[in-house]
């Protein structure tokens, strides 16, 4: 089972670890663009295009591995005093009634609305952007098919732990320690989710603080 | 009929499930579900709406060109932090300051500013400010409700002082200009640091056992370490957050090329202090996109919400409801500031923006200030003003936000309750600062008006 969810949520960290880097990318684009346009006049609709085209990418590539590192925000104002079994089966529900529905749906409706952009050659609404809109609506559907494999993966962990008991790494993150260091992922150690104070906790015995915390 | 109380039952179900402690986007995503079938079987929708949704969720998150500043922000603020540029400069502040009364929570209030000015993402800034000077204002004597009141105040001024992603969302949200939002916040931002700066000054001179200062004269080599450490760490990240600022508030770049450049800066500089690596720097990305993708996936969820909460007809509700109250514009406003403040004791920034903005902005336009605030700024002085009261109510006890994190980040080194009582003189100064602000609403109207007209 734990095999399992692991294979299942290879796909959304390499997506995640992809986006990440469309980020510099996206820097460099921008850069780009400004020096051109600021002192060479030579700023481009192509370049604004690819500029929304690899934030929307690279976010909806992010989505899924966001979840699997708990990093969406929760209010655990009560969940902080529940057990680790009750927290658990909390996911379990939210995951089967609410996320795997909802995510579901949306992205059979996305399917469609890239296949409508592929079908009739949608391009740029500016005119002389970037063509061939329907590749990045189908971002759309990916990511939102990440975010469920992911949902899956946790959910799997979480039936893992209900079963089993206590010995797992627990349903958000089973990976090396020693890889990310200063990282939210290093809650290997806590089990299915953590609260906001273990994990600012977590946060001073690793390292340095992140910004990843809002 | 059922059908009339959808958007009362939506959003009372939001508010029951939201504690559930599920992701925020998630809870809102399983309501919009909900009702989405129950909005099919009552005849409130018909199917055909529902593909729609795909569209908004596209144009609002994907498509959409000033967003992409806040990915740009999140990177910059991410690599100046692994830069390390801030321990140099507390340490930089520290020495500076040693013979000043309260020199040390000075520095960390500049260094809030700074950080603010760089990241915008609270939890970083006082996990941060918490791990750096905490140990070390208390080492020095300093009262532990002095550190921390400091501490905490100091590391949330970041949601209000540009280039602040939560006026980025605001700007896109309330469909008006973000360069001039982040003017607009500008002297507010400055005058709360200010403030801040005057009652620990304050404090320290007149009570000195709560901020010892230190009596130890440099020797000319601290002399020179002192230069090295400030012009190591604070010229570089202030010439850089000074550019990026600087050339949104001028008008020569709009929010995302400042944020990509700034971004390209920062990692320009964490390259050349040699603390970052190529797996380093995929990190930092990483991290990076974690917090972008958390802020934008309860965007989907919201998106999903507020597009039914329309549909049913709950925007007409919330305006006849104000409307038939005939409540005055202050009253209405005085009622949307409560409800904020309340908010913020549970929740942060983002749920609060993306959830209640979209519901409450239309409600925006029927107010009139006429003789107090001219009714194109109402908008942005209603912004500067939820970010003022966002900020306090993240301050006020038992349930501020930043005070969890400090609480979590600093562990059994202070108490609950000196973190409580640390912060109620600087709670009062942020609502002297709402006071002013409501009172004035040039000051933060001023700014943007002279750059613009």
């Amino acid at each position: 089972m734990l095999a399992l969810a692991e294979r299942l949520a290879l796909p959304v960290r390499l997506a995640h670890r992809v986006g990440g880097w469309l980020l510099l990318v996206l820097a460099l684009v921008i850069g780009y663009d400004v020096v051109g346009r600021k002192f060479f006049d030579t700023g481009s609709v192509v370049l604004q295009d690819l500029e929304w085209h690899l934030h929307g990418a690279a976010l909806l590539l992010g989505f899924g591995g966001a979840y699997l590192k708990d990093a969406h925000v929760r209010v655990d104002l009560l969940r902080e005093r529940l057990g680790m079994r009750t927290k658990a089966r909390m996911e379990v529900f939210g995951i089967l009634v609410f996320m795997i529905p909802y995510l579901a749906i949306l992205a059979f409706f996305a399917v469609e609305f890239a296949v409508r952009a592929y079908l009739s050659g949608e391009g740029s609404v500016a005119g002389g952007g970037l063509p061939q809109r329907w590749i990045i609506k189908s971002f759309l559907p990916l990511g939102l098919v990440l975010v469920v494999l992911s949902a899956l993966s946790v959910l799997l962990k979480c039936l893992h732990y209900l079963r089993d008991g206590a010995d797992i790494s627990g349903p958000f993150g089973s990976r090396s320690k020693s890889r990310m260091t200063s990282n939210r992922n290093d809650l290997s150690s806590e089990s299915c989710s953590t609260s906001l104070k273990e994990r600012a906790e977590s946060r001073n015995q690793v390292g340095p603080p992140d910004c990843d915390l809002l | 009929m059922l059908g009339d109380y959808l958007p009362i039952l939506m959003f009372a179900s939001l508010v029951l499930l939201i504690f559930s402690g599920l992701p925020v986007a998630v809870v809102l995503g399983g309501i919009s579900l909900l009702f989405a079938a129950l909005g099919l079987l009552l005849g409130e929708i018909r199917f055909v709406h529902l593909p729609l949704l795909v569209n908004r969720i596209f144009s609002g998150v994907v498509s959409n060109v000033v967003m992409v500043a806040v990915p740009m922000f999140v990177v910059m603020g991410t690599l100046l932090e692994k830069s390390g540029v801030a321990e140099d400069l507390l340490a930089g502040l520290q020495t500076l300051m040693r013979r000043v009364p309260g020199g040390l929570a000075l520095g960390v209030t500049i260094m809030g500013t700074v950080l603010a000015a760089s990241t915008g993402i609270i939890g970083a800034s006082v996990a941060m400010l918490t791990m750096l000077a905490l140990p070390m204002m208390l080492q020095r004597g300093y009262a532990p409700k002095l550190a921390t009141g400091t501490i905490a105040a100091s590391g949330t001024l970041g949601i209000l002082i540009p280039p602040s992603i939560m006026l980025v969302i605001m700007g896109d949200l309330l469909t008006v200009s973000v360069g001039k939002l982040f003017m607009a916040a500008l002297l507010p931002g400055l005058l709360l640091s200010v403030l801040y700066m005057a009652y620990i000054a304050s404090v320290s001179c007149f009570r000195s056992g709560m901020a010892p200062a230190s009596e130890k004269p440099l020797s000319a080599g601290e002399r020179a370490l002192l230069l090295h450490q400030l012009a190591k760490g604070f010229l570089p990240p202030a010439a850089l957050i000074f550019l990026v600022l600087g050339s949104i508030l001028a008008g020569w770049a709009t929010p995302t090329e400042a944020a990509g450049v700034g971004a390209l800066g920062a990692l320009v500089l964490a390259l050349a202090r040699g603390r970052l690596s190529l797996s380093g720097l995929g990190q930092a990305l990483e991290q990076s996109l974690t917090t972008v993708a958390m802020i934008f996936f309860i965007f989907v969820g919201a998106t999903a919400f507020s597009y039914l909460f329309r549909r049913f007809g709950g925007e007409e509700l919330v305006l006849s409801f104000v409307d038939s109250s005939a409540m005055g514009a202050w009253t209405v406003l005085g009622a949307l500031m409560v409800m904020v403040f309340l908010l913020g004791f549970f929740f942060d920034w983002i749920e609060i923006t993306l959830i209640v903005l979209p519901i409450f902005a239309p409600i925006l336009a029927l107010l009139d200030f006429a003789g107090h605030v001219d009714s194109r700024d109402v908008v942005y002085w209603f912004a500067i003003l939820v970010a003022l009261n966002l900020q306090t109510s993240f301050l006020t006890p038992p349930f501020g936000f930043a005070l969890f994190y400090l609480k979590g980040t600093a562990g059994e080194r202070v108490g609950l309750g000196d973190i409580y009582r640390g912060i109620v003189p600087f709670v009062l100064v942020q609502l002297i600062a709402l006071v002013v602000v409501l009172a004035f609403p040039e000051v933060a109207l001023w700014l943007p008006k002279v750059a613009f007209d």
